[in-house]
């Protein structure tokens, strides 16, 4: 798995480097949705995820839902418009598996979109993608090889 | 260009609901272009709050609703805390673009003028490496954080008269010898500090500042705050956001009174299993298994000031039940280190 700084970053998923957002888009036409493997590491220890339920709109930019660690709650941002038809029903009993596996088991929701292609478009992916999360945590000073 | 001035609002003794709604407005303010604020008011009676993601059976209702406590859902992290007006809040609210994006270091930044106020009036207090702000190996400070909508709010208090009995009763435990040992570890592990609420504030004013280098304002909401409060008034008493969306709490239980001190239990079937740990060695056990035949109070003996790795290989000596009561044991080893 590609490198960036010491984070695991598939060079084939969708990102939005900003909000350390992952998409990836299923034969079927759904796109799953995760926190990046920096956002696991800037998160430190995850005690507790709580994903939107299906049925719940996904608007680009809003909260898909949160996760808590040490007392903090943030949210996990939607990357896409479109409907939740899927929360991973692993975080309830064990949240720690995004710490532990960000892009595989711990995936957070699972979204139908609207328009995948104009979606697309405003992520970055391949070669360009990982040079853009490069640029990114360059300019914030993340490395996942340093002490969160 | 001077950087904005740091909003400060003291809103003094206030309704407990509005010990919550008005910070979370004046996060939805700041998120909307305001100032970060510095804020901080006195809840005028008791009452209940849990943290976003806590399960609502985690509180026990049924003793909140005889002493009368409200019980609300605040938007940043933590667990179920009984609150009154021997604390004063305070909260730092700031733009998310303006903290670190490692979130401990955020906390940690925005907790630090905290302490250096707690200093400044004679509360010996520390920051801990966990986040706890401590003196005398006490907590003396709750505290929780997180980002509403766009802004990072940091919230802890000043505790200056703390009612452990009833902290511990608010807090649902699998049975009343477990209250008993809660109430027992808050009494030992957090502190009240009486100093004066005054002379914290302008020295949290000062420290502030200082921090985020701006100049201090004493201000008031906003019409766009006033109009968010109103909405987060009726949200906050609304049995939809109070009861929803928790997550539900799985068969292990578990409470921190501080870093590194914990109650927890888990059953399965007949046997279970409650615990003190502290600093990783258990200090109070109960065991219940229909196998153990008048045998639990030895075997609680036999687990005290062990670790729970070591507790468990004992366990695991005493047969069938030992190594059910073994099994709990992990779980519990589970729970606290997720």
């Amino acid at each position: 798995m590609p490198e960036v700084r010491q984070c695991d970053i598939p060079s084939d998923l969708y990102y939005w480097p900003e909000k350390h957002i992952w998409a990836r888009p299923e034969d079927d036409g759904t796109i799953v949705v995760g926190v990046t493997d920096v956002a696991q590491h800037l998160a430190q220890n995850i005690i507790s995820a709580m994903p939107k339920a299906a049925g719940r709109p996904a608007k680009r930019g809003r909260s898909l839902g949160t996760i808590e660690s040490s007392k903090w709650v943030g949210p996990v941002t939607s990357p896409v418009n479109g409907e939740v038809i899927e929360a991973n029903p692993l975080l309830g009993s064990d949240p720690g598996v995004i710490n532990r596996d960000p892009y595989g088991e711990g995936w957070f929701v699972r979204i139908r979109v609207e328009d995948w292609a104009a979606e697309s478009a405003e992520l970055v992916t391949g070669d360009e993608g990982l040079a853009a999360y490069e640029a990114f945590l360059d300019a914030e000073g993340i490395d996942c090889g340093e002490a969160a | 260009m001077a950087a904005a001035p740091l909003r400060v609002i003291d809103f003094g003794r206030v309704s407990p609901l509005r010990s919550q709604t008005l910070w979370h407005a004046i996060a939805h303010g700041v998120s909307g272009g305001g100032p970060a604020t510095l804020s901080l008011m006195q809840p005028a009676a008791p009452y209940v709050s849990i943290g976003y993601h806590v399960p609502y059976e985690d509180v026990d209702h049924e003793r909140c609703s005889d002493a009368g406590l409200p019980v609300y859902r605040r938007m940043v992290g933590g667990g179920p805390v009984y609150l009154d007006d021997g604390q004063i809040f305070f909260q730092i609210t700031v733009p998310v673009e303006d903290t670190p994006a490692v979130r401990s270091a955020a906390v940690a930044g925005l907790l630090a003028p905290a302490v250096r106020a707690f200093r400044a009036v004679g509360v010996a207090a520390v920051l801990e490496d966990h986040g706890d702000i401590v003196a005398g190996g006490r907590k003396v400070c709750g505290h929780g954080a997180g980002q509403i909508e766009g802004a990072v709010t940091v919230v802890g208090n000043l505790i200056t008269r703390f009612d452990h009995a009833a902290a511990a009763s608010v807090i649902r435990t699998p049975d009343e010898e477990t209250s008993v040992e809660l109430e027992r570890l808050m009494r030992r592990h957090v502190a009240a500090t009486p100093a004066d609420p005054e002379a914290f504030r302008d020295a949290a004013v000062v420290e502030y500042t200082r921090a985020l280098d701006r100049v201090a304002e004493f201000s008031h909401l906003t019409a766009d705050e006033l109009d968010a409060l109103t909405e987060l008034d009726e949200r906050f008493t609304s049995p939809s956001w109070v009861e929803e969306p928790a997550r539900r709490r799985g068969s292990t239980w578990r409470v921190k009174v501080k870093s590194g001190v914990w109650m927890a239990a888990a059953a399965s079937g007949e046997t279970r299993a409650a615990l003190s740990v502290v600093d990783g060695r258990i200090e109070w056990a109960r065991f219940a298994d229909p196998m153990l035949n008048g045998a639990a109070a030895a075997v609680e003996d036999s687990c005290r000031g062990r670790t729970l790795g070591e507790a468990g290989l004992v366990l695991c000596r005493r047969g069938e039940p030992g190594m059910r009561l073994a099994g709990l044991l992990g779980d519990v080893e589970r729970e606290i280190r997720r």
